[in-house]
């Protein structure tokens, strides 16, 4: 039973431990399709630079982002998708969806992105030195394009950031309550026990 | 002779302390910032949070009736 037990545990942190590089293994991936991204700073110069298929934008080398600049994009698909739907996750979670309307059948795009105006949290998470995987999708009945890279913020000041603190608030609470535990672990007769022994 | 656990603090206290530390570690990029390291370290913590509980040695112990 306890040998059932070892094998179990083993299997899943060998099975987590592969899990773990193999998301890192397919950045700056792209089927389907084929895109560049160049990250601008606030003053409009050039910060970064990533394609896929291609270089940059993969674990060891994120594409570094301004959360006060923009990013440029172009791409293009193997075939016109017309209709269906494209979605973006950040860290595994979804980030933005939508439909495709591309009626005219065009097979290649570009635009920006200004990342000054994106919600607080973001603008918070650019200012550390996190490393986001993002994925975008987009399928329809012609095809499906998929594209896999990572993004990183200017960094900066982390320990200021507001995600380190409350990270640290946290952990503080977390530890505050392993001390309370600790101390609060009593061992002594029952109750009712303790109660007669303390009357006699 | 009864010894009193705390096993539901252990788990709030290790499912605060894995939160907590996963966001130090996202904000240094030692980890990915993904959904998985966040559930593998809030995890992590529980387990450990609900270890010590009954792991930690027993203090205050009175004689038996």
């Amino acid at each position: 039973m306890h040998a059932t037990g070892r094998i179990a545990a083993t299997a899943t942190v060998v099975g987590m431990c592969a899990l773990l590089p193999a998301s890192a293994a397919l950045a700056a991936d792209a089927e389907g399709c084929q895109g560049s991204v160049q990250s601008l700073m606030a003053d409009g110069s050039p910060l970064d630079s990533a394609s896929a298929p291609g270089e940059g934008g993969t674990a060891d080398d994120p594409l570094v982002i301004d959360p006060e600049g923009s990013i440029a994009w172009e791409g293009s698909t193997g075939v016109a998708i017309t209709s269906g739907t494209w979605s973006v996750t950040l860290g595994g979670v979804p980030f933005r969806s939508g439909d495709v309307d591309n009626a005219d059948g065009d097979t290649s795009g570009s635009g920006s992105v200004d990342l000054a105006g994106a919600p607080a949290p973001v603008q918070w998470v650019l200012t550390t030195n996190a490393k986001i995987p993002v994925e975008g999708t987009m399928s329809g009945p012609e095809g499906t394009c998929t594209a896999s890279g990572y993004l990183a913020g200017t960094g900066g000041s982390p320990i200021s950031s507001p995600v380190f603190l409350a990270g640290a608030g946290l952990a503080a609470f977390g530890a505050l309550g392993v001390v309370l535990m600790a101390v609060g672990t009593k061992a002594g007769a029952a109750g009712a026990a303790a109660a007669g022994g303390a009357g006699t | 002779m009864k010894t009193r656990r705390h096993p539901i603090l252990g788990f709030f206290s290790g499912l605060l302390l894995g939160v907590g530390i996963a966001l130090m570690l996202f904000t240094f990029g030692i980890v990915p910032m993904t959904v998985l390291w966040l559930a593998v370290l809030m995890v992590g913590g529980i387990v450990i949070g609900i270890a010590l509980a009954y792991a930690l040695p027993a203090r205050g112990r009175t004689s038996g009736p």
